[in-house]
């Protein structure tokens, strides 16, 4: 048997077959190890400007015919038609669809700010209505149960923007969110004022956040520090942006100093800065 | 000296006839036609898009259409113009004058590639136009949005880094054809390889956070074996603000042609002893 097999060029055939999967699979691990470093300098780089797709998030992604088009590029469009997936499982109310297909669009798009904090909106504001609804309602579910709800979607968005954040370093709108999610979902007025500090103090922030931490501060009874702020805020706004809202600042300015009763000659004078 | 100069000559016809093949072939100008269609198409899928800024939205389907239908005519005209080859026997009468199997593998990849790179080329001006078409549409209705929105360097450098992955993802069908004995086991493996590739970073993810000894083990093994192409997705990077630097392209195309060198090496050992 085997006389004939070695006789018909069986045997030198397998032979030749098996040393060329042999030496290709060795040849490609020699490589793969030669180039690693070129590869991961590049890698790094490409990886943080968001390249890729966060592992984590993919589960979403699985079986919606999303990752076929991943591979051909596409990645807008195919986070565009899996975040109407998303809208359409909010319609249902449908807890878990929703939160995975966010999940599963920002894991395929991160670059868009839009499906993060529309996301985090979305777990943190909507889906506490629909748990308590589904419990029986506002009126049947007791306070400390609905805190309780509104603290664990406040968290899971609160992680959602955490993600965001790290291909979106220093972006004043997503640490707005996060002081939003703080000040309405879980009550934490101090975390709020000092996130909206954060961000007032990031380039591009919108004038409102610097007003807001005023007034925050203003709520928490640190009036001092209120006036203090807006005092720093004031020169540094515009008076031909109407966003800016310059005189409104000046006017908290007078007001926060009517209730501390600063005198005259310490009131704040823009005319004389 | 003369070796050389002669062992050259002889690979440029191969090639040449391989790139007067392919582009006679109706499948190159259907998978144009398709490109384009979907580039013009990226006026109504705009209705679509939420997230993205438009010049973006708009670059991102154009690469698309260059990297799927790119994979899809490199891994086909390959393996249908190396097969084409042995069955009618041509290949036979080739090998029997003095050219090296090492010069046919040879020939045939740069005959594809350079059918690659027409595609590359039309399809890239296409984005270019499309792209320079919104933009100053969007600069003429808003003034302020600034003075540029694309970096076309960046477009084409991008393309370019897409052109170098098509002649690995070419020289890997070579590498599958040298083994195999049909076109349609070569086309189905090197599309099977083609997702390996494009996602063998998750499994070094996988790799690098941990987890069980064999799927460690797996994963590290999937990211030695295989290149990984999402490193030539620049595409990303095209309107992300800061444009990417000269040496990042530098290093994922040294990456790239090496990758190119050693699977046609491959593929010239795979391809020494079979029976044509």
């Amino acid at each position: 048997m085997s006389d004939a097999a070695e006789s018909s060029g069986m045997f030198p055939f397998l032979r030749d077959r098996l040393v060329t999967v042999a030496v290709t699979l060795v040849v490609l691990t020699a490589t793969g190890f030669v180039l690693r470093p070129l590869e991961a300098t590049a890698w790094a780089e490409v990886r943080a400007r968001g390249a890729g797709i966060d592992a984590a998030g993919l589960e979403g992604a699985v079986g919606q015919g999303v990752v076929a088009g991943l591979l051909g590029g596409f990645r807008a469009l195919a986070a565009d038609f899996l975040w109407l997936k998303a809208n359409s499982n909010w319609e249902e109310m449908d807890l878990p669809a929703t939160q995975t297909t966010i999940r599963a669009v920002t894991a395929i798009d991160p670059r868009q700010l839009y499906f993060w904090v529309n996301g985090a909106r979305m777990i943190a504001y909507d889906m506490p209505v629909w748990r308590i609804e589904r419990a029986g309602g506002p009126d049947a579910v007791p306070a400390s149960v609905q805190a309780r709800i509104d603290e664990e979607q406040a968290r899971v968005a609160l992680g959602l923007l955490a993600d965001a954040q790290r291909f979106h370093a220093d972006n004043p709108t997503l640490v707005i969110e996060v002081a939003n999610i703080h000040l309405r979902r879980l009550g934490d007025v101090a975390t709020a004022a000092q996130l909206y500090r954060e961000a007032a103090e990031l380039p591009g922030a919108p004038f409102y956040a610097a007003r807001i931490h005023a007034e925050l501060l203003r709520n928490l009874g640190r009036r001092h520090e209120a006036l203090e702020w807006l005092v720093g805020v004031h020169p540094t706004l515009p008076r031909d942006v109407p966003e800016a809202m310059s005189g409104i600042v000046l006017a908290r300015i007078h007001e926060l100093e009517d209730e501390l009763g600063v005198s005259a000659e310490s009131r704040y004078n823009p005319v004389a800065r | 000296m003369s070796a050389i100069s002669s062992s050259l000559s002889r690979v440029g016809t191969i090639a040449g006839n391989t790139f007067l093949e392919a582009v006679r072939q109706r499948f190159f100008i259907a998978l144009l036609v398709l490109a384009a269609g979907l580039l013009v198409s990226t006026e109504f899928l705009r209705e679509f898009n939420f997230g993205a800024s438009e010049v973006r939205f708009i670059a991102d389907i154009g690469f698309g259409a260059l990297v799927l239908f790119g994979s899809v005519l490199t891994i086909t005209v390959t393996a249908q113009l190396f097969f084409a080859e042995i069955e009618s026997r041509t290949a036979l009468t080739l090998l029997a004058k003095p050219v090296r199997r090492g010069e046919f593998i040879v020939g045939k990849f740069l005959g594809v590639w350079l059918v690659v790179l027409i595609f590359c080329v039309i399809v890239t001006l296409l984005v270019c136009a499309v792209l320079a078409t919104r933009e100053a549409e969007i600069l003429a209705a808003d003034p302020d949005a600034g003075d540029a929105l694309v970096s076309y360097g960046a477009v084409i450098a991008a393309a370019a880094v897409q052109w170098v992955k098509f002649g690995v993802l070419g020289a890997i069908t070579l590498l599958l054809g040298s083994y195999s004995n049909t076109n349609l086991f070569s086309v189905a493996t090197a599309l099977l390889v083609l997702v390996i590739c494009h996602l063998q970073y998750l499994a070094r993810d996988v790799w690098e956070r941990g987890g069980s000894a064999v799927a460690q083990v797996g994963a590290g093994l999937l990211g030695l074996l295989f290149p990984n192409f999402q490193l030539f997705n620049l595409a990303d990077l095209v309107t992300a603000g800061e444009p990417f630097g000269a040496a990042l392209i530098v290093r994922v195309t040294l990456y790239g042609l090496a990758y190119i060198a050693v699977f046609l090496a491959l593929a010239s050992f795979s391809f020494r002893r079979r029976e044509i």
